[in-house]
């Protein structure tokens, strides 16, 4: 009863989700971008079609996001340790949160360049304009706003993983429900974290849509 | 001179099913400085032809020539070159929507590398030249379409080139609106001296603006000449077709309803200010119906199109084409 209001087991955790959160969406972001760029390219009407490469890309992004997460984690168990030099921690859990959310963000990122206007683009060749180019001051600046949307979703589904990694000890949120509310029968510590993963949730949701919101000039 | 050749070209779009003929035997020279016409329904092939001039589509068949360069032989950065000297507008706009008037119309020359002092300097020279100064810092949702047009001439106008393509650049246009691109386009023609290639399937944008037509059909041109002569007597059925207009303007509409001779008179703006008909009735003394008129008045000069139907007497009929002859005016009978 007492832990359920001991303020400082919530802050550590907090801390520990912001940064599981934050640091695997940045990671994630780095490869799903150009991930995802490179499957908007490759694809049928895309700058570059190339159905091989579209292909090959396509199953192995398939492949991931079909792992559910909580197996995912396991699986991984040895490339984290290699790579954070530990399989407990938040840090641990950094490695397969990003192998999972990447695939995922590649998707979100090449659906988002799709509804860019296939007018626009061939205007931008009309003006003697390169491949990056289209790619960077075209395709990216014109569906940024789509992009912040897309943003908050991943960031709040990789929030949402995160607090899995307690099953493997892996500090946050999460740990803290599964430890004190789960195996210990704490009813309140859980309805407390529950009630801070929601706050936090909507958050984000709101500051990423406010600033697509923001951002979208086309009223 | 002419500043595009297109040479025997043939454009087939191959699906894994079918192939479709889009284009075949395309020979149409433009000549610098003229506002050249393609006008066809839709479906005809038009914007596969204008994509065809600055390679946004490559040939299956035949050769594209930009200023004598062959464009297929061109590597890319060459291509991107040539772009750059042929700029293009669309039915659509196609502005970037997330960025400002100014910011669409700096693009191409900040994709050119143009530095960005000088860069900027030339995109207030072109708000000025399409009368957008004041709109500047607005982005194009709160644009009217008008104003959308304008913004993408000033952009494609941007890197100085010499030739101006429009795709049914009017066609998402209200007629007023359509008025002003034209007329905006025909002085870009005029001051900066562009040469303006105009697809279009609207007639009143050819017979307003171009110096010569082509007409497209099935993926073929039936027929090309100055608009001037291509209007007065049209000898495609397509091109009677797109001239004449609507269905009770058809040749074979006439015949259905009358088995008389009918005549049809051509005003080019050449005929004198007389009342024709009503002379040419007073002085054989047999009047005529009128089945069908569509003229009006440019400049004092009555252009369009006269429909009569002729009395049964042949000498009537004689005397009538006689005083029609004397006046130099152009008609034929309506087979």
């Amino acid at each position: 009863m007492f832990l359920a209001f001991d303020i400082s087991l919530y802050t550590i955790a907090i801390n520990e989700t912001f940064f599981m959160t934050l640091l695997s969406s940045l990671v994630s972001y780095a490869i799903g971008i150009p991930l995802g760029v490179l499957l908007y390219c490759t694809a049928k009407d895309g700058l570059t079609p190339n159905a091989v490469i579209y292909n090959a890309f396509s199953l192995v992004v398939n492949i991931f996001r079909s792992i559910p997460f909580l197996i995912l984690l396991i699986l991984v168990l040895p490339l984290t340790k290699a790579i954070v030099g530990s399989t407990i921690g938040a840090k641990a859990v950094i490695p397969p949160l990003v192998i999972s959310a990447s695939p995922y963000i590649a998707r979100m990122v090449e659906s988002s360049l799709k509804e860019v206007d296939l007018g626009v683009i061939e205007a931008a060749k009309s003006m003697g304009a390169t491949n990056m180019q289209i790619i960077r001051k075209v395709l990216l600046s014109e569906s940024k706003p789509s992009l912040l949307i897309g943003a908050a979703i991943s960031i709040t589904t990789i929030l949402g993983y995160s607090a899995m990694a307690g099953a493997v000890g892996g500090g946050g949120l999460g740990d803290v429900a599964i430890r004190y509310g789960y195996y210990r029968y704490n009813q309140d510590v859980m309805l407390v974290t529950v009630v801070l993963l929601v706050l936090i949730v909507q958050l984000l949701q709101e500051i990423f849509m406010g600033i697509a919101r923001k951002s979208d000039k086309r009223l | 001179m002419a500043i595009i050749k297109i040479r025997n070209l043939k454009k087939v779009f191959k699906s894994q099913t079918d192939s479709i003929l889009a284009l075949q035997d395309i020979n149409i020279s433009i000549n610098e400085g003229e506002i050249f016409g393609i006008i066809g329904l839709s479906g005809a092939g038009k914007s596969t032809l204008v994509r065809m001039i600055n390679y946004l589509e490559k040939p299956t068949e035949g050769e594209v020539y930009f200023e004598d360069k062959d464009l297929s032989v061109l590597k890319d950065a060459e291509l991107r070159n040539v772009r750059r000297k042929i700029g293009m507008i669309f039915q659509s706009f196609n502005l970037l929507e997330q960025r400002s008037v100014m910011k669409n119309v700096l693009f191409p020359l900040e994709i050119s590398g143009v530095d960005n002092k000088k860069a900027m300097e030339r995109v207030k020279e072109l708000l000025k030249l399409v009368d957008l100064e004041n709109k500047a810092n607005a982005y194009p949702s709160q644009l009217s379409g008008g104003q959308k047009q304008r913004v993408a001439i000033a952009r494609a106008l941007a890197t100085n080139p010499k030739v101006l393509l429009c795709d049914e650049a009017t066609s998402a246009l209200d007629p007023k609106t359509t008025a002003q691109i034209l007329d905006l386009l025909k002085r870009i023609n005029r001051e900066l001296g562009v040469t303006i290639v105009i697809i279009t399937h609207q007639m009143n944008v050819i017979e307003s603006v171009c110096d010569r037509v082509a007409i497209l059909d099935q993926s073929r041109v039936v027929e090309m000449g100055s608009v001037k002569e291509v209007f007065k007597a049209p000898k495609s059925d397509i091109g009677k077709r797109l001239i004449f207009g609507a269905a009770e303007n058809r040749e074979e509409e006439f015949r259905k309803e009358t088995n008389k001779t009918c005549l049809r008179l051509a005003f080019d703006g050449t005929a004198t200010n007389e009342p024709t008909i009503a002379n040419m009735v007073l002085e054989t003394g047999h009047p005529v119906s009128i089945l069908y008129a569509n003229t009006r008045l440019i400049n004092g000069n009555s252009f369009g199109q006269i429909v009569i139907e002729l009395p049964d007497d042949k000498m009537v009929q004689l005397k009538m084409k006689e005083f029609l002859d004397k006046r130099q005016l152009t008609y034929w009978e309506v087979e």
